[in-house]
This record gives structure tokens, sequence and C-alpha cells, in this order.
């Protein structure tokens, strides 16, 4: 049977309301923290370190009461691709002459080093999920609007328009999860129309291509008459950018914020070290 | 009985289920649609009436509880021809832009009869009556694009695109909300003409009650994703209390006989429609 949940397994940007330590952190500090983990996925190339970037990051989800299974379900549609992308970097990774091989099969060579690579990149795909997921459904949009465009204000005399692009980055979050309804409407409205059974297998290019046009044209047709409303009801409310506004809601570092911004710190010296140590 | 083609009994679904955002569509939901009547499912917005709806040609199948049998064919069963029933059954959505899926009025009309492998002239002919029946000129309408229409026309296009079809039954969900009163009688008038002439049996899912009292013979009233009222029109819209509770009101024609009978105005029976009332209202004047 045919799923109409078009966002069924897209967990990323939607907010799932809790009352956990995570969900109580001021954004600023969810922000900060979140852009220094992605970094240190960077940073992490040995199985050590991931692994341990890992285990930090599963325990703030675990804080989170995020339910994990929920979020591994993002991946799943990735998961063709994934594994592609895997096996070329294990038939084709190029390590230097002299490394260990793993498997040495005529032409075909396998090093631990290619081994290591494709095991480090898919923790770190796992890592960059649960990341995302955990910024953005622990915090409402709005206050992930007010934390941005806060932690941006010192660039505005830069001449960086800090809340407008906190703004649009809002805008766009919030019409994911529209858009998505908007999608299965249109999908179930279409198929009820739809009653030659000949059609609609997988290797009908040219049928299923035409399908999609048919999905995406209406789409796009809603997706620009929301945002010319949301441009009259935002005109209608006087909006006219950041300048000289004020928040109902303003933005206090408490304790427990600092506390996290501590143990952050914590983990950048505890990764940093184990990559030092692990690395060869 | 042979002339029930909808039984939905103790329907339940889930939205998002299994996900920390499952919400509630329906529970317990019960609709019953016999050959030829002209039903009205009814409820306040978020009820389960859309969700309900799309049960009826098999977009959404029992998973959990309940059973919806369309035309003597379960639709939770994995034999069902979900494709055949979707012939029988027309669904009109609320967004006629929703469902087009070819750029010319004409060739959108046509897309269901085009796969039912008919003729050119008939397919044409086809057209030709779909378009006459929602009241579109076929030399005038034919060739313009689906987009450039106005709402009240794209709504008619939608409609013919599912008449085409000639379904056996017509399922209009909030076909005609937001429609101008002129728009809305035209369609109206199509549903009127549409059962007398082919014997169509009509569901029509609406907010409106003065659409529901007018036109429908039965009604099933739905709350939040549950069955609570279904009768015939006259004994559910015709009350003046009742309905409150389910966040809706009683159509005008019952609102005004009851400030009559309330200033002492001698009203004989239950009058419902508009030109039932006005008759009682004359019966009741004259001196």
């Amino acid at each position: 049977m045919a799923s109409y949940e078009a966002l069924r397994h897209v967990t990323i940007g939607r907010y799932i309301p809790g009352d956990t330590p995570i969900h109580r952190l001021d954004p600023r500090a969810k922000l900060f923290a979140f852009a220094t983990l992605i970094g240190l996925v960077l940073v992490a190339t040995s199985y050590a370190s991931s692994v341990l970037l890992l285990g930090l990051v599963l325990s703030c989800v675990l804080m989170a009461q995020l339910p994990i299974g929920y979020l591994l379900s993002n991946i799943r549609p990735a998961l063709p691709a994934i594994a592609i992308l895997s096996l070329l970097q294990l038939l084709f990774y190029r390590a230097e002459p002299g490394a260990p091989l793993l498997l040495a099969w005529g032409k075909l060579h396998i090093s631990f080093v290619a081994v290591r690579v494709v095991i480090v990149s898919l923790i770190r795909f796992l890592v960059l999920t649960f990341l995302i997921s955990l910024l953005t459904n622990t915090t409402t949009t709005s206050s992930l609007t007010n934390g941005l465009e806060s932690l941006l204000r010192p660039l505005s005399r830069l001449g960086l328009p800090g809340h407008e692009i906190a703004l649009v980055g809002a805008v766009a979050l919030r019409f994911v999860p529209i858009l998505g309804e908007e999608l299965e409407s249109i999908a179930k409205a279409q198929d009820a129309r739809s009653v030659d059974d000949r059609i609609g297998g997988r290797w009908q290019f040219v049928h299923n291509a035409r399908r999609v046009a048919a999905l995406i044209v209406p789409l796009f047709v809603d997706a620009y008459r929301r945002a010319e409303e949301m441009i009259l009801a935002m005109r209608a409310r006087c909006y006219h950018g950041g300048e000289g506004r004020t928040h109902l809601v303003t933005l206090t570092f408490s304790s427990r914020d600092y506390v996290a911004l501590g143990l952050m710190g914590l983990s950048i010296i505890l990764v940093l070290t184990v990559q030092q140590l692990s690395l060869p | 009985m042979s002339d029930i083609i909808v039984r939905v009994q103790g329907l339940s679904y889930t939205y998002m289920a299994g996900t920390p955002l499952a919400a509630m569509g329906l529970q317990d939901a019960t609709l019953t649609l016999r050959q030829g009547e002209f039903a009205a499912l009814i409820g306040a917005g978020g009820s389960g009436k859309s969700t309900l709806v799309s049960f009826l040609n098999g977009l959404l199948r029992p998973r959990q509880e309940g059973q919806v049998v369309v035309f003597g064919q379960d639709t939770a069963s994995p034999t069902c021809d979900i494709i055949s029933l979707r012939r029988y059954v027309g669904l009109v959505f609320q967004y006629p832009h929703h469902q087009f899926l070819e750029q010319h009025v004409g060739d959108d009309i046509a897309h269901g009869p085009r796969q039912l492998g008919l003729s050119r002239e008939e397919i044409r002919e086809r057209v030709r009556w779909a378009m006459e029946a929602v009241g579109l000129d076929f030399q005038d309408f034919v060739d313009r694009r689906t987009f450039s229409l106005s709402g009240g026309e794209m709504r008619r296009v939608a409609l013919a695109g599912v008449l085409a079809m000639k379904p056996d039954l017509l399922v209009l969900d909030e076909a005609t909300t937001g429609l101008d009163p002129r728009g809305r009688a035209q369609i109206h008038e199509v549903l009127h003409r549409l059962r007398a002439d082919r014997g169509m049996t009509i569901l029509l899912v609406s907010n409106d009650m003065d659409e529901v009292a007018e036109l429908a013979d039965r009604v099933t009233v739905l709350h939040e994703g549950k069955t609570v009222l279904a009768g015939p029109t006259r004994e559910i819209l015709g009350k003046e209390t009742g309905l409150e509770g389910y966040g809706l009101a009683p159509p005008i024609t019952t609102r005004v006989l009851h400030a009559l009978r309330q200033a002492d105005v001698p009203i004989a029976g239950t009058p419902l429609t508009r030109a039932e009332v006005e008759e009682a209202i004359w019966q009741a004047m004259r001196p």
C-alpha cells in the first residue's frame, strides 16, 4: 500500500515537545554546541575518537528522551546511496604505498586504511544526523531564530543582516512540514484519478517523470501563493526588518547553560586528546 | 441488504503511527451508504471527515481496527482490486488544482477515460458530456490551461474530470467550500441532475448545514474521529439543539422556525428545506 505520509521518515526540523535538560537549554548554547560538535566530526578521523564522539552525541539524545529508532528512520531512504558510496570508497581509496593490506586479490587491493575511512564515514554520518535532529527536535523554531539572531548580532556592525538571515532560516524550516502535508494532499487527489493498472511500475521512467512533474507544479503554485500571503501578512503587521525590534522573550544564559558549555569544552579536549593518542 | 454499497464499521486510524508525532485520525468511525441516496457527512474541522473519505476508494486501507467494504470488496484484503474500485468511486477534493494531471482542460478531463482504453470518439463524447454536466462550454474551455482558470471554473473542471469516469458513487470533500453563491448553486444543480438522471449515489462532505439541509436525505455526524449521530436529515438538522456539542449549529431554516415558534407562531410539522419552510410560514400566517 502506498503511504501518503511524505514526512514520515523526516525527523529533521520538527519540534518534539518535551521537558528535558536539553529542551531547556538556551538556544544560543545549543547552537554553539552544535557548531562545535560539527567541527569535531570533521576532526575525528580515528576509530576511537569518532566512537567517543558518537557516544557523546548519543548520551545527549538519550538525555533529550528522543526515540533513537525514530531518528534512525531518517537514514532509511538514504541507505542505498550510502551503501554504494561505501563500496566505492572501499574499492578505490588510495592508501599510501606499503600500507598494510586487508585483502589483495589480483588487481583488487583493500587496505586497513580504506576500511577505517569507510567505517569512520558511516559513524560521521550517524553523528551528523543525530546532531541535526537533536538541535531541531528539541528547540522550537522561534527560539532557534531568536538564538541565531542573537549570535549573529555582533556581525551586524559589519553590515551582515543577522535578523533577516535568521528569519529566512526559520521560514524555510517552518515550511517543510507544511509543504509535506500539501504534497500528501496532492498525491492523494491525483492517485484517486489514476485507474490504469498497466502503468506505474518502477521501470516506467517516462510515466514516473510525468507523475513527478504533475506533483511539483501544484506544489510550487501553492508555495508561491503561501509566500505571497505571508508577505502580505507581514506588511499588514508593519514588519520592517530587525532594526529596533524588541522581543517578548529575552534570552538569558542560566547556570545550566554555563555548565553545558563547560561540558562542551571538556568533550572537545577529550575528543582531541583521544584523536591524538589513537592516530598511528 | 444488497442495496448497501458502502459499509464502514469501527474504523480507527492513526496518522504517523509509531513516531512521536502520531495523531489520532479516526476512532471507531461508522458509515453506511445505500444505492442511489444523497448522503452527507458533517463534522467540525479536524473531526476526521477527509480521513474517512480517503478510505472509500482505497487511498487509505484499514491497518489495525475496523472494516471497510465498498461495492462488496473488503479494502483491507490484499486481493482487493483497488484500481478497479477507483473507477466506481469518484472523489472530488477541496483544492481542485491538486487533482489536475494535465495542462489543458480537455486533456485533464479526458485523463480518466483515456486510461479506460476507450476510442477517441467515446473519450471526446465523455469530455463533452462531463463539461456540459458541470456547465462549462466545450468550445470555450476545452483548450484553456487548467492553472489559468478562476476558482469556480477550477472546481467545475475538477468535478468534470471525476464525472468523466461515470462513477457509481461520487464523493465531494468540501467541494463547494469557498465558492460564491452562484458557483455553489451551479454545483448543487449539477448534483441534483446527476442523481435524477443517472441515479448516482452521492456523499457530500460539508461544513455548510444549509447546503446539507437542502440536498441530503441522510446525515452522518463525525466528532473527534467517531461517528456520533446518523439518521435522516430531518431528524438531525430539524432540531434546534443536539449539535452544538460537536462544534456544529443547525441550519438557518431550523433556527428561523425555532425563533418563530418562540414567538408563538404555530408552525406545523418539521419543514427543513427553504421551500418547505417558506410554505409552512405561509400556512401559519394565513388567517
